[in-house]
């Protein structure tokens, strides 16, 4: 029994396959997992929405205007970051058996979770959209930037989410600090507060966090149809390049360690 | 010797393999040799047999050979350009997708390109003869079906050494004959191939070479079967 042969194929090509494909498999398997399937990629953020919208707006009764809009915007782009570098820690320590049996770039795994989490922050936006329409946000010039502001959080995303994945195995404790801190990192990005209401020196801390500045950010985009800030935006891009350039570098140099760590 | 060296296409010299073994506490590791020392070489067209006990550091060798981790110890020498691939049976199987959508996964991250992949399911399909199954979700499998799919995805690997670990034993009486039968075609052929085995009829039927693993240490070659008779004397003494 003979196929015919393979034709030589860069590994560059061939990684970007696999990681193609193990998101379209994961996003299929997700689906089938329960009930709701698809539906509960809509409906994880409509339900953390809700959870903070009736606290803020009626048991701390503090209705301002807008804060749905406001709330759910925040949300949606928390939520694309803190879901992948959660998933992300777990990503390597959860393919033990299979890169121990195949020769793969451990990035893999992590570019593929990117990759999903990608997918169904997509669907999201779209409700935001709505959303943005039902509370009579018109779509204005701004809005042309949002794919940039888009891009340097997929960077952010990049460089948090391959650093978990590169430094997990080696601490696997790093999984429960992770969820510590990113539960902190929500309340210091801006998703139910605006940064703009705290006091300037405090402003100023928080501006060095990437994700609260591009909450902040996207949001003058959608709701007030403002240009965002350049100057603003350096930190995040800096931040998240260098963070993936470094876990890129460490996680090609341990490719190799990964498979005996037991 | 020269024109067998001239054909050597990977050539293990001195390989120690370590682990660090978690004790209770995390300060609490203590370093283990799998391999301590190996050495050996692969010529094109070899069938070599791998045998030693259980814990000998057989599977680490393969792991070696492939490139999954590298020696802390010796020296790999690979010929250019030279692919090996471990005959992994169901490697990367999602239960919740058909085995149809499962040939495409493991297949990719075995290796295969996916226009390859494409080309070659109808003959993957064929070999594993699940019938309807084969648009079925995998975990409703029976773990015979599981292991038909899994051993034809892994057929179909193209690679210049094969490295197989002992699973010829896979599915129901009938397909595993049929598997052993499609392997040894392969060894039969140019294909290179180490094989670990605890199966001694089969290396000694199949194998060109043999190496016997002691304590991670590589004993000195010899022949097949004066290595099959070295290593029943050695499991008798113990």
């Amino acid at each position: 029994m003979h196929a015919e042969p393979a034709r030589p194929q860069s590994i560059l090509r061939h990684t970007f396959d696999v990681v193609l494909y193990r998101a379209i498999a994961e996003l299929r398997a997700e689906a089938t997992r329960t009930y709701a399937g698809y539906l509960w990629w809509i409906m994880q953020p409509l339900l953390m929405f809700a959870v903070y919208f009736v606290a803020f707006n009626y048991v701390l009764s503090d209705p301002r205007p807008d804060f749905a809009v406001f709330l759910f915007s925040g949300i949606v782009l928390w939520q694309w970051f803190a879901v992948s570098v959660q998933r992300c820690a777990g990503s390597l320590i959860a393919s033990r058996a299979l890169m121990q049996q195949v020769n793969l770039h451990k990035s893999v795994f992590p570019f593929s979770i990117m990759l999903v989490n990608s997918v169904k922050f997509l669907v999201t936006l779209l409700i935001l959209f709505v959303v943005l329409m039902i509370a009579g946000h018109k779509p204005g010039i701004a809005w042309l930037t949002l794919p940039l502001l888009l891009l340097v959080e997929l960077l952010v995303i990049a460089g948090f989410g391959c650093f978990s994945a590169m430094f997990s195995p080696f601490v696997p404790d790093f999984q429960h600090i992770l969820s510590t801190l990113l539960h902190l990192a929500f309340f210091l990005s801006g998703i139910i507060y605006d940064l703009a209401m705290l006091p300037d020196r405090y402003q100023r801390v928080l501006g060095l966090n990437p994700v609260a500045v591009i909450i902040e950010q996207t949001r003058g985009v959608l709701m007030h149809n403002t240009m965002p800030d350049p100057t603003r935006l350096l930190i995040p891009l800096l931040i998240g390049a260098s963070l993936l350039l470094l876990s890129m570098v460490l996680l090609h140099r341990f490719d190799k360690v990964y498979p005996k760590i037991g | 010797m020269m024109s067998e060296h001239a054909r050597a296409i990977t050539t293990l010299n001195g390989i120690g393999l370590s682990y660090a073994r978690q004790g209770g506490m995390p300060w609490r590791k203590s370093i283990f040799w799998a391999l301590r020392d190996v050495s050996f070489q692969i010529n094109r067209g070899d069938t070599i047999g791998v045998i030693g006990r259980n814990g000998a550091g057989k599977s680490s060798l393969l792991r070696v050979i492939s490139g999954i981790v590298n020696p802390d110890r010796g020296t790999l020498e690979r010929a250019m350009n030279i692919r090996c691939a471990m005959l992994s049976f169901g490697a990367g199987f999602e239960p919740r997708l058909t085995g149809r959508q499962n040939i495409m996964l493991s297949g990719l991250q075995l290796g295969m390109p996916r226009a390859y992949i494409r080309r070659t399911m109808d003959q993957i399909t064929g070999l594993a003869d699940i019938g309807e199954f084969i648009d079925q979700p995998v975990r409703v499998y029976s773990s015979g079906m599981r292991a038909r799919l899994g051993f034809s995805i892994a057929y179909f690997i193209e690679t210049d050494i094969l490295l197989i670990d002992e699973a010829l034993a896979t599915g129901d009486e009938a397909f595993r004959e049929k598997a052993s039968g499609l392997i040894r075609d392969k060894i039969d052929s140019d294909q290179t191939v180490v094989i670990v085995s605890h199966s001694m009829a089969l290396v000694e039927k199949t194998c060109t070479r043999a190496i016997q693993i002691e304590d991670g240490v590589s004993l000195p070659e010899i022949g097949v079967s004066e290595t099959i008779e070295r290593y029943r004397q050695t499991t008798l003494r113990v």
